[in-house]
This record gives C-alpha cells, structure tokens and sequence, in this order.
C-alpha cells in the first residue's frame, strides 16, 4: 500500500512530465525555426518579431491576471 | 527527467544561435537576442500558467508573478521602440535595464511562490538563462 507521500510524490512527477511534454516540443521547434529564419531577416522585422512576442506576454499577463481574480 | 534538461538548455541554446547566426553588426544581435528574449519569455509564462493550473501557486501569488511577467514584457517593447523606432541606444539601454531589474524580481520574489520544489529550480534555470540573454542584448549595445 503505497504512504500518502509516495502517492504525492508520483502525482507531482505525473504533472511535472505532461509539463515537460507540453513545453519541450514548442521550444525544440522554436530552435529549429530560429535556426532556419535568422538568413535574410531585416532588423526591422527581426524586431517586429521581439515586438509581437512581447505584446503577446503582456496581454496574456493580464488575461491571466483576471483568471485568477475570478477563481 | 531528461526531457526536463531539454528545456533548462533551450534558452543556451537560443544565445548561441542568436551570437552565431547572424551578420556582425551588433544592432543586428542584439535585435535577434531581444527577440528571442521575448520568444523566451512566452515559454517562462506558460511554465508559470502551468504551475498555477497545477495549484502550485496561490491565486494572489499568481496575480503578482504575472504582473511582474507583464513589467518585463512593457520594458522589453520599450527597448524595442528604442532601437526600432527611436533608434536610441541610450534609451534602450534604460529600457533593458527595467527588464532586468524586473527579471531579477521574478527570480527573487515570483519563483519562490511555487510550492513544487521541481519545477521551481526548473522555473529558476530557465530564467536566469534568460536573464543572460537579456544582459547579452545590453552589452551589445553598450
């Protein structure tokens, strides 16, 4: 019969790999395409790029923000 | 576990690929390491979303850690417009300068909220990773 600790313990492991499963894939891909796209890219659109991602995260921050507020 | 390596060494990854890739100008860096500063920290935040769905952290830690999320990305847009728009270096060196002193909050006060000591070090790696990515992006242009 396995402790109440063990039986968390593997619960944690459990959520921690479909963490891993979830995250590892898009960041090989990410470098994968990093690796692809950096020919031929202007400044201007490289930092279009940076631009996008960081206003992706700040608009996701407060989504998130007001998920937690209403939970 | 090994999967777990996998994504500590994306963001070594991305430097080098960032450092090595591209012509010499160092605008040119420096632009493509911002970028992936900023592709970066989308990852950070999804561990975080993650970790939160997960209940290891509280709803009002969570709102905290993603306000802090939210500083870094305006100060990041801010270093962008700097370069991209301003074409000031000084400015974007101020800018940079809030990102990390944001980043550096999130390691000190944000990572310490998660009640799962696993992903927290795993949380604490990938943005100190990214933390030298952005102290990279600055350096260029000093």
């Amino acid at each position: 019969m396995p402790s109440e600790d063990n039986k968390n313990l593997l619960a944690d492991i459990v959520e921690i790999m479909r963490l891993v499963s979830v995250l590892a894939p898009p960041a090989v891909a990410l470098v994968k395409m990093l690796a692809e796209d950096l020919q031929g890219r202007s400044d201007d659109e490289v930092l279009t790029e940076a631009h996008s991602a960081f206003e992706r995260v700040k608009a996701r921050a407060l989504a998130e923000k007001a998920r937690a507020a209403n939970q | 576990m090994a999967r777990f390596k996998t994504l500590l060494i994306i963001p070594a990854l991305l430097i080098v690929l960032a450092m090595t890739g591209c012509s010499d100008k160092q605008i040119r860096q420096a632009s493509i390491v911002l970028r992936d500063f900023g592709v970066g920290l989308e990852q950070v935040q999804e561990g975080f979303v993650r970790a939160y769905d997960a209940g290891y952290i509280d709803g009002e830690d969570y709102k905290l850690i993603q306000g802090v999320i939210y500083d870094i990305a305006a100060a990041g847009s801010e270093a962008v417009i700097a370069m991209q728009v301003a074409k000031s270096k000084p400015s974007a060196i101020v800018a940079l300068d809030k990102a990390l002193e944001a980043t550096d909050r999130l390691l000190n006060e944000g990572v310490l909220r998660v009640k799962n000591d696993t992903m927290k070090q795993a949380l604490s790696a990938t943005i100190l990773a990214l933390r030298t990515t952005l102290a990279t992006a600055k350096a260029l242009l000093q």
